[in-house]
């Protein structure tokens, strides 16, 4: 088969005066088409973007009530300084509100020490306080959304912050501001939860929905590959009404791709950062053992260095039975190099016939397998029955060696 | 002793491979770099099993001798049958270093590259291991023979239950290749003791091997520098090719190596025939069932695509459309309880799982899972195919193996009780990451023919120069 033989050439500008001319058509290209699409998503929604919503309502610092704790001067402005046990409060000054027309709270913390614990409270008419932590990085701006939050209903006749810490250090805010619902509040919700700090979690490896809310609306990719499209379509038809009829440019099609592909990257980059510096904070500087025991398993390897203290020789095999398929499954992983048997299902032993003297059976956290104390048995599947002593408990599990074995059959 | 065990995964094979890939090659220093890390990542544990099988044990100072032995060989080799390297035209692109709209993209995307890099290296130094299974049936075997500092054994249950060898073991999956096992136990055997972090490099520099390959084959086909590099960015860019990085431990990362490494070459080969390409293709393809068993079925696919090579469209057609209803006629008659790359056609269980349609397409295409490749791949390869008449020609035989890799992909989420995977989200994106390489090379190969054919178009060119 003769096949042609590829041209060696360059679409990319290679000149400043073209360069500019892409990049000008590219971004003019990709802001018409977020500004069209942006038009399409509020008529979509049934909204008039250019309809006047009701404003925020901002509460400066100065506005706040001090409830608990002292206000004190400082070089920044007026600090509130802890009562002795590290308590403090204050209340926003609200008469009456109606809590459908707030859809975030945002606090913006001048100085705040790391591990003060932050409580926002509020109290509806009719109904107890109620109260939701908030997660703070000790200093910034933090936004609080309630639209789905327990409690935050009816009309809310109580507002206000209350704010716990180990140590009598004065912290500081500047201002407090209620967002109103609206497409405003909506976008930035959205875009709240396409950077959001998320930890790995066991499904990471199997899916990344690029956001963290559940909802279908708030998946970024269909928005993305909409921006591209309407973009792409804006820069062709640009291109049809020109008057001075230049061609379209591929290179300007590439760059649109890659700016939003970049965009797109960028929130997936951030994520992948903040989890990247979360894990060196929490297990660079420690040696092998030391991460086993600061990993959330912790318990699961303690118990498993019990169990190894437990294997007399080599010949010494280790069951492994669990309701919890993972909790089973890396007790069986800290137990390696040993011999280790283990079943994703609970009750996971073989038939008592097939387990010796000697061998082990560990139960970890809940299992299918009943120890009866009055016998020293182990009974599984009905009618097994397993005849050991049991050598060691643990919070995470229990463990046992087989001292004979007997099948009982109904 | 880390470094040097890593230098020992790459350079030697580099320079093996360095031996094969002609001089002036476009992308050569990237190929080389590539492919031979890669090699080294597949072959180190290849000599490990040697060394164990010859009764040697796993040692450090055995596997690194003959790691730097083997290569040594194929070097002398390869120099004594081909005295002089053929010259392949480089691509014309000097560098200019004033200010261009190309100079400053190249200069972000490389920022973003090693920002990207640096997330990585971070977690794989720091994080213990993480991901199910990875302590469900790969590091369980790495822990038992870093500990012997021997390859014993893993059975099925039934055979560990009735065997009277304390050196005799099992886990959730014992029949698995042994590579992925190897290549942390090579890495504790580097360090001298278990590590967790430390043996997971290897996930890091096949992530490394996968953008220097695919970067080294776009240059290749006389792509620019710019577009090139945009491309392999895409690339390394995506959700979950990262996470296969970060959280490393898992297999996969290395079949979308593999199977990428040999549709890449196997790319240039039916478009160049260079022979060079065409080894390169194969080892990869047949090093897919070194990783999983389910490489067979990834080497399986290149065969309509040799077929398009071989032959001419309409004899092509035909003999894949026979060996097709041969291969669905042989589900039927073939022993339900034999079992073929792990998997058997009774456990299959075929029949249509249509429940698994609409994951497929959510997880696919509105999920952030690979950015925006599936939705480029399906607008550029119509297009280019409609546009082209020399897309046509070159990209039929690559277009056939990626059509039946994602034929066998439906196939087994729509039709086969692995449709829970896709229902549950639980395997279809691992094994759509083992496509993900190729099928973006096959994206950015049709991007780079729409590129060259549209400003060979009269009044097109004066806007490109």
């Amino acid at each position: 088969m003769q096949l042609p033989k590829p041209d060696s050439s360059q679409v990319i500008p290679d000149t400043a005066a073209s360069s500019i001319r892409t990049a000008r058509d590219a971004l003019a290209s990709l802001l018409v088409g977020a500004l069209l699409l942006f038009l399409i998503l509020a008529i979509q929604k049934g909204e008039n973007p250019f309809e006047k919503k009701s404003e925020a309502l901002s509460y400066p610092a100065q506005d706040l009530r001090i409830t608990r704790g002292t206000q004190i001067s400082g070089p920044t402005g007026p600090s509130i300084m802890p009562d002795k046990g590290g308590r403090s409060a204050l209340v926003i000054p609200i008469e009456s509100l109606p809590a459908a027309n707030v859809s975030s709270i945002e606090i913006d913390f001048v100085r705040i020490p790391g591990d003060s614990d932050i409580q926002l409270t509020w109290r509806a008419a009719g109904k107890a306080v109620s109260s939701i932590k908030i997660e703070h990085h000790g200093q910034g701006v933090v936004r609080v959304f309630m639209e789905r939050i327990d409690g935050w209903e009816g009309e809310i006749k109580l507002l206000g912050i209350t704010v716990q810490s180990n140590k009598t250090e004065p912290w500081q805010l500047s201002r407090v501001s209620l967002i109103p619902s609206g497409w405003a509040a909506d976008y930035i919700l959205w875009f709240n939860s396409l950077q959001e700090f998320t930890p790995w979690t066991p499904g990471s490896i199997n899916w990344y929905r690029g956001t963290s809310r559940v909802e279908s609306s708030a998946l970024p990719i269909p928005i993305f590959i909409g921006w591209l499209v309407i973009s792409l379509l804006t820069y062709i038809v640009i291109f049809l009404i020109s008057k001075r009829k230049r061609p379209i440019n591929l290179a300007t099609c590439g760059i649109m791709v890659l700016l939003v592909w970049m965009v797109t990257d960028s929130l997936w980059q951030l994520r992948l950062g903040a989890r990247a510096l979360e894990t060196y904070d929490r297990y660079f500087h420690l040696s092998q053992a030391e991460k086993e025991l600061r990993t959330d398993n912790w318990l699961l390897v303690y118990f498993a260095a019990r169990v190894k203290s437990q294997i007399l020789d080599n010949s010494t095999r280790v069951f492994i039975d669990s309701k919890s398929g993972f909790l089973g499954m890396r007790t069986a992983y800290h137990l390696y190099p040993k011999n280790v048997y283990w079943e994703l299902k609970s009750p996971g032993l073989p038939p008592p016939d097939r387990i010796r003297d000697g061998d082990l059976v560990a139960l970890v956290d809940e299992s299918e397998i009943v120890f009866d104390p009055l016998t020293d048995t182990l009974r599984y599947n009905g009618d097994k029955q397993l005849s050991v002593q049991k050598l060691l408990e643990t919070r995470a599990g229990r463990l046992f060696r087989v001292r004979q074995t007997d099948v009982t059959r109904k | 002793m880390i470094l040097f065990a890593i230098l020992l995964l790459w350079l030697p094979w580099s320079a093996c491979l360095a031996a094969f890939i002609p001089m002036g090659a476009p992308g050569r220093t990237s190929l080389v770099a590539g492919y031979g890390m890669l090699t080294g990542l597949l072959m180190i544990p290849v000599i490990m099993r040697a060394l164990s099988y010859l009764g040697l044990g796993l040692s450090f100072g055995s596997i690194a001798l003959t790691a730097l032995l083997v290569p040594a060989t194929l070097v002398y080799i390869a120099n004594k049958r081909k005295p002089g390297h053929q010259v392949t035209k480089a691509v014309n692109d000097a560098a200019n270093f004033g200010f261009t709209l190309a100079n400053l993209l190249i200069a972000v995307i490389i920022i973003l590259i090693v920002i990207r890099t640096g997330s990585l290296i971070l977690e794989v130094f720091s994080r213990p291991l993480f991901p199910w299974d990875a302590t469900a049936h790969w590091a369980t075997k790495a822990k038992v023979w870093f500990e012997y500092r021997d390859i014993l054994p893993f059975v099925d249950r039934g055979l560990w239950l009735e065997s009277d060898s304390s050196f005799t073991f099992t886990d959730r999956h014992p029949g698995y290749p042994k590579t992925i096992p190897l290549l942390q136990t090579w890495m504790c055997l580097a360090l001298g003791r278990w590590n967790e972090s430390v043996m997971n490099i290897p996930w890091l520099m096949c992530y490394f091997a996968i953008g220097l390959i695919f970067y080294g084959q776009l240059r290749f086909s006389r792509s620019d520098r710019l577009t090139a590099l945009a491309m392999t960015y895409m690339l390394l860019s995506m959700p979950l090719l990262n996470t296969h990085t970060a959280l490393a431990g898992y297999a996969d990362l290395f079949m979308a190596a593999s199977f990428g490494a040999a549709v890449m070459a196997f790319y240039h080969w039916s478009t160049s025939r260079e022979p060079w390409q065409g080894l390169l293709a194969a080892t990869f393809a047949i090093a897919c069932l070194l990783i999983k068993n389910e490489g067979l079925f990834w080497l399986m696919s290149l065969l309509p695509g040799l077929a398009f090579c071989l032959f001419s469209y309409r004899r092509a057609t035909t003999i894949i459309a026979v060996g097709m209803i041969t291969a669905v006629g042989l589900l039927f008659v073939f022993p339900s309880a034999q079992s073929i790359a792990g998997h058997t056609v009774l456990r299959l269980k075929l029949g249509f799982y249509p429940e698994g349609i609409g994951h497929m397409l959510t997880t696919l295409f509105f999920w952030d899972n690979w950015h925006l490749l599936p939705h480029l791949f399906l607008a550029l390869l119509p297009l280019c195919f409609f546009y082209s008449s020399l897309a046509r020609h070159r990209l039929a035989p690559v277009t056939a193996v990626i059509a039946t890799s994602l034929g066998l992909f439906i196939f087994l989420y729509l039709f086969t009780k692995e449709s829970f995977g896709v229902v549950n989200q639980t395997s279809i994106n691992r094994l759509a990451l083992h496509l993900v390489p190729a099928i973006a090379f096959v994206t950015g190969i049709a991007w780079i023919i729409l590129q060259q054919q549209f400003i060979a178009r009269p009044g097109q060119s004066e806007d490109a120069k």
